[in-house]
């Protein structure tokens, strides 16, 4: 049997509204992935957790505009850290411009409120070559 | 065409016409001689054979199905004493007070908290000068959590979600040349941003009985609503969520010997219904977390027929137009019947007085402009549900804190309904609708028997550390999601009604990183300045009490906190001394 995607989820800063992040979890598990979810956690936790699962996935919620700081701080990490060949999600609430930047610097998606979960999961499918019959 | 053939088709034409005719004659002979539900019923059954309903059921937001129609039958079981009552008497159905809207409007109080505590007060009067009637401070994540701008773990966070504020002197200047003591003063947070309240007006010569106002204080919504804050408590292991409702009620002690006119608690449903409660399930939240609060309070030895007087409540808005309007009419009848179970007497004391913050989650990033609209309808629905207090959201909520344009707004839609729409000229307009009442009291009688399946499996703290409740809300919030998704619910500019390529044309209210800078240098420069043999006096005696306290519940530590502050220490070190890392592990 292949192995399951795996997808570590974390809230970079002190933001707890997880009500998005715990859905999006839920739904990638009904996906048939593997989600491990540390909740509240500074960048070089997000970093060390998934290197220690060995994740192919990371995906991060955050709903306060600390974002501005945290995400560059932690795409920083992951170039130091040699993470560019994971797969880097981002949702919440970000600005237009600063969506582009992030994606431009290494997130495969950034999404904001009103995202339909479904078609993140066909984008994780499409992206690790998933059909749907493979789940 | 031969005449023949003409005259055949007139023939043909005419029959038709009066067949037609004829079929019409028969339904208005039946329509006017339509006098129950049943003939009604029949005739509605017939035109349902050609014009359907849109759907084959309809439903509530919290999942009660609605009828076609609702007639006087649907509500003959009312006693309007018993059920419904007058304004002011139980139970209370109708409203808190005498003469409700028509005495004076709702308090307009903006959620107000911004950069730092000198932004924040440039925008407060901005408010004030709009016409804004209360204050409503929100404070920002750092604050919230106890963490002191130059810890590491407030990078990146301060002044973004409210203001930030972790010492006396950041007290003072947010409300820097504002008359705080003639307002009525809502605080977005807990025990210390009120005793640096106290400890300001104290300082300031302000008598403190006469301060008017509200602190949140409930820790259940933060922990229920926001599962990241619930492991920040949990992980000091059993018995913290217990300690938090013991601190909770010195609050509610002290509040009631020394500032009579202080709401020491609001009980906040809102935040648990944006977790994913819908409208029974916010309502019963709140007044299970009530209950604890009210049980220790008495188990303190505090009488339930004063501090019940000083209770208030804090409920969501959400799209539902007439089942919000109802459940803050059963809400009312609730609490007061939970209350008199629990001995109280006092009917002042059997209230339930309520700010309302209208759904956020409702509110869309995509076309933000039709927030506006959204806010208007949920406001007129907390006001037609009798309300005491008001914030409406901005309409770029779903884009951050507010720009002034977008504060001016949400103010002006509480005018525009106040000043101008005439709705609440008298007292609580709906009483009386069949659909109204029937959903009141299915409202009151689910909410009721939620409270009390919570009552048995063990109360608010027990459900609250085993999983209970978040499993719940999570179980909500998804099926939201679901229905989201598959159009099921519509949200109009999200799943329906799009705009493809939609851009963001709305102004951002941005908070610069310099706000960082500010606060990190001012709490160093307070540190530096303050008497360091007072500090450490003050740092010592919190201890103290706070020893005790673990020792005994009982010891009421608001004392020793307003000292602390006014001795110079920050929310920081106040925080450790209280929640020393050792206590409950």
């Amino acid at each position: 049997m292949k192995r399951k995607l795996k997808v570590l989820t974390a809230k970079p800063g002190l933001d707890g509204h997880d009500r998005g992040i715990k859905i999006v979890n839920r739904v990638f598990v009904e996906s048939g992935m593997e989600v491990v979810y540390i909740g509240n956690s500074t960048p070089e936790e997000i970093i060390k957790a998934s290197i220690d699962e060995d994740a192919d996935i990371i995906g991060l919620s955050i709903l306060s505009s600390s974002y501005k700081i945290l995400i560059p701080e932690f795409l920083d990490l992951v170039e130091k850290n040699g993470l560019k060949n994971r797969m880097l999600l981002l949702g919440g609430i970000i600005l237009p411009r600063d969506k582009k930047n992030y994606l431009e610097r290494g997130f495969a998606g950034v999404y904001g409120p009103g995202t339909n979960i479904k078609k993140v999961v066909e984008f994780i499918h499409s992206k690790f070559n998933i059909k749907e019959s493979d789940e | 065409m031969t005449d023949e053939k003409k005259e055949k088709i007139k023939s043909r034409k005419k029959k038709k016409r009066d067949s037609i005719a004829k079929l019409k004659q028969q339904m208005i002979d039946y329509i006017n001689n339509i006098k129950t539900y049943e003939d009604w019923d029949k005739f509605v059954q017939m035109f349902m054979l050609r014009f359907p309903e849109r759907k084959k059921k309809f439903f509530t937001d919290s999942g009660i199905e609605i009828k076609r129609l609702y007639i006087p039958d649907d509500i003959k079981d009312i006693d309007y004493n018993r059920d419904i009552g007058y304004p002011s008497v139980p139970p209370f159905v109708r409203g808190v007070y005498p003469t409700m809207h028509r005495g004076r409007f709702w308090t307009q109080r903006l959620i107000c908290g911004t950069g730092t505590p000198e932004d924040t007060n440039e925008r407060l009067k901005f408010l004030i000068d709009q016409g804004q009637t209360g204050l409503n401070i929100i404070y920002d994540l750092p604050s919230h959590r106890g963490i002191d701008p130059d810890d590491p773990r407030a990078k990146g966070e301060i002044g973004k979600d409210g203001v930030n504020c972790c010492c006396l002197e950041d007290m003072r200047a947010i409300f820097k040349d504002i008359d705080y003591k003639k307002y009525s003063v809502s605080q977005i947070t807990a025990i210390h941003v009120l005793c640096m309240y106290i400890a300001m007006a104290e300082l300031d010569g302000v008598d403190i009985s006469e301060l008017r106002g509200t602190v949140q204080s409930d820790m259940f919504n933060a922990i229920q609503g926001c599962g990241a804050l619930a492991s920040d408590v949990t992980r000091r292991g059993k018995g913290a969520i217990d300690y938090s409702v013991e601190i909770c009620v010195d609050i509610i002690e002290f509040c009631s010997k020394y500032m009579p006119k202080w709401y020491p608690i609001s009980i906040v449903g809102r935040n648990i219904r944006e977790a994913g409660a819908d409208a029974v399930s916010e309502i019963a939240l709140a007044f299970s977390n009530g209950l604890a609060f009210v049980e220790k309070a008495m188990a303190r030895g505090l009488d339930i027929n004063e501090f019940g007087e000083r209770l208030s409540f804090m409920f969501c808005c959400e799209n539902d137009f007439f089942e919000e309007i109802a459940k803050f009419r059963a809400a009312r009848r609730v609490w007061y019947r939970l209350m008199k179970e629990k001995g109280a007497t006092n009917p002042l004391a059997m209230l339930v007085r309520m700010h309302v913050q209208n759904s956020s989650i409702a509110y869309t990033a995509q076309q933000p402009l039709n927030n506006i609209i959204r806010g208007t309808l949920h406001t007129t629905a907390a006001v037609l549900g009798g309300a005491q207090s008001l914030h409406t959201n901005a309409y770029d909520e779903a884009w951050g804190l507010p720009t002034e344009k977008a504060a001016m707004i949400a103010l002006r839609t509480q005018q525009i309904i106040a000043e101008e729409s005439g709705i609440m000229n008298t007292i609580d307009p709906l009483a009386g609708s069949y659909y109204i009442e029937t959903l009141t009291n299915e409202l009151a009688e689910r909410i009721y028997n939620m409270v009390k399946e919570m009552q048995e499996k063990g109360g608010s703290v027990e459900l609250t550390e085993n999983g209970w409740i978040a499993n719940l809300l999570e179980e909500n919030a998804y099926k939201y999601q679901q229905e989201i998704e598959s159009g099921e619910r519509v949200i109009v500019g999200v799943n329906k009604y799009v705009l493809e390529d939609e851009e963001l044309d709305i102004e951002i209210h941005e908070i610069p990183e310099e706000v960082a800078e500010h606060q990190i240098a001012r709490v160093q420069r307070v540190r530096k300045e303050r008497d360091p043999e007072k500090w450490k006096a003050a740092i010592e005696e919190l201890k103290r009490v706070c020893d005790a306290k673990e020792k005994d519940p009982k010891v009421n530590i608001m004392r020793a906190l307003i000292d602390a502050y006014k001795a110079g220490a920050t929310l920081g070190e106040c925080y450790k001394t209280m929640w020393s890392d050792y206590r409950f592990l």
